[in-house]
């Protein structure tokens, strides 16, 4: 069931993106996932040496998974204060100013602190993270996402023992955001985690992929990616980080709340009203193939969620 | 028989989604999630003509203009055939006919079943808009095909329940679906026998002319050739 690399790299077009997918990118890509738990959570500040096993790039990798690409990572964005049309956020998004932008990072802290981009960027050292995203509606990625861990900022600002959840707020521009103007939804968009859940090393906040800045319809200049979660629960373009006792309000749980639950993990076995949560559409690949259990990140997170009912805590 | 020129323009119409299909399918214009995306446009052409369909009979009521009336079957038609590649690109390319997962995945949305049933009640309404069926079926196809609004009511909810949002909240990206459901009920409200006899008096007795004047209906029912 392997994956000819050679194939890869010759369906790509783009020459950056060639350039990036360098035979030693694809041999650490498909170190994360065959790796699984051990090697993601060696993924502390830098990647570790990845000793060179004895592939040729037309060697046949097991791997099952292999990166989306840009094209459609950047073109296919749900991203509705733009618009709720997928292939349109890409265009009305090309003239977002995402400098100046200061992230606010407060409530229950020791150490309330506004920071700007720039602060961000040279504070925190990006590091680059493959991870499958998963849509609640039944399509998935696999993005080299480019970022730090959220728990880095965090320590930052020392959270009170009273923070039991985190809550993030999404810019709120009418002018530079069309789809803000539509009534239909309750604006800005927010999203919470869990405290435990947002110091988990997995959860990151993502400046980039593959290797480039973050394009403004993938939530530049600052996004929340949280990898076993359906795609929504990571926040874009943020302006806000709250630190809070109670669990807050989220964007699509106060739409639908029988729909979107506050945890929303990756669950095959939670129907959803609306879309197939079994198996999933591989963006670029054709057929459906399984959804895992939490996004295939159970080792890693499962323990977050050690007795409790995941059906009822959809 | 002579084609008029708004019998050419509702075939032109027509045929516009499926030739843009096939174009973008050439030119790879179908995004990065192709089958969703064929799903979705087939199924907004199906309703677009069940609805245009649909608001033939009351316009005739409204106006008196009969021409609608002559594109009222072509519309359905078309409808269906739209329905038709909706429910093949579902089974077919979605689900490569495995009707196990089918079942599994789907057996509990509501909207699918809405779908599936509108679907069924169309193609039977299809498969009987032929004169034979209507000569062999007697009072009843008038009955049978009355149903069309049953179509239409389950279609709506179907394309609502398939879109992200809450109706009692009023929030989501619902506008589509409820445009169409406004305009589903007007038109049963125009065919009710009350509301067309009260209008049918007032438009006489306010000496509206039998037939809707203008320039555009006199041009729209000139032949085509």
């Amino acid at each position: 069931m392997g994956e000819k690399i050679k194939t890869m790299i010759a369906s790509s077009e783009i020459t950056s993106e060639t350039n990036y997918l360098s035979r030693r990118d694809f041999i650490k890509a498909a170190g994360l996932f065959l790796g699984g738990a051990g090697l993601l959570a060696a993924c502390d500040t830098t990647f570790p040496p990845v000793s060179e096993p004895s592939l040729s790039p037309t060697t046949t990798l097991p791997s099952q998974d292999r990166l989306t690409t840009y094209e459609d990572i950047t073109n296919f964005n749900n991203y509705y204060e733009f618009t709720p049309d997928k292939t349109r956020v890409a265009s009305l998004a090309k003239d977002f100013r995402v400098s100046p932008w200061n992230i606010e990072i407060g409530g229950l802290v020791h150490k309330q602190k506004t920071l700007g981009i720039e602060d961000v960027l040279s504070k925190f050292p990006r590091e680059e993270r493959v991870y499958r995203l998963r849509c609640v509606e039944g399509w998935s990625m696999v993005i080299p996402w480019m970022g730090f861990e959220l728990n880095q900022i965090l320590k930052e600002v020392e959270p009170m023992l009273s923070a039991k959840y985190i809550k993030f707020t999404t810019l709120n521009d009418p002018e530079q955001m069309p789809g803000l103007n539509s009534g239909f939804y309750p604006w800005p968009y927010s999203e919470g985690l869990r405290l435990d859940e947002a110091m988990h090393n997995l959860t990151i906040l993502a400046t980039g992929l593959y290797g480039k800045e973050l394009p403004n319809q993938n939530g530049a200049p600052l996004r929340l990616v949280v990898p076993w979660k359906y795609g929504f629960k990571s926040a874009k373009a943020i302006v806000k980080i709250e630190l809070v006792a109670e669990q807050p309000p989220t964007f699509w749980n106060t739409i639908a709340p029988n729909e979107y639950g506050f945890y929303s993990n990756v669950n095959p076995n939670v129907p959803h009203p609306r879309w197939p949560q079994m198996t999933e559409r591989r963006i670029g690949e054709t057929g459906r193939r399984p959804t895992l259990f939490l996004n295939g990140y159970a080792e890693e997170v499962g323990h977050l969620y050690d007795g409790m009912n995941l059906v009822e805590n959809y | 028989m002579d084609i008029t020129r708004l019998q050419f323009f509702a075939h032109l119409t027509a045929w516009v989604p499926a030739i843009l299909l096939v174009w973008d399918y050439l030119t790879g214009g179908l995004t990065a999630d192709p089958v969703q995306t064929v799903t979705q446009r087939t199924g907004r052409a199906a309703i677009f003509f069940l609805v245009l369909s649909l608001s033939c009979t009351p316009l005739n009521i409204l106006t008196g203009y009969k021409g609608t009336i002559r594109i009222r079957r072509a519309l359905g038609l078309y409808s269906f055939m739209y329905a038709a590649l909706h429910m093949i690109v579902f089974f077919v390319l979605d689900y490569r006919l495995d009707f196990s997962l089918i079942f599994l995945e789907n057996f509990n949305k509501l909207y699918l079943w809405l779908g599936f049933c509108s679907f069924l009640l169309l193609s039977a309404l299809a498969i009987t808009s032929y004169p034979w069926w209507m000569r062999l079926l007697g009072k009843a196809w008038k009955i049978l095909h009355r149903s069309v609004y049953i179509v239409g009511l389950l279609t709506v909810l179907h394309h609502l329940f398939a879109r992200k949002g809450n109706l009692i909240s009023l929030q989501g990206d619902i506008g589509a679906p409820l445009v169409y459901g406004v305009i589903v009920v007007i038109l049963l409200v125009l065919r009710t026998p009350i509301i067309k006899r009260w209008w049918i008096q007032k438009r006489l007795k306010l000496k509206l002319p039998r037939e809707f004047p203008g320039l555009i209906l006199r041009y729209l029912d000139k032949p085509l050739f």
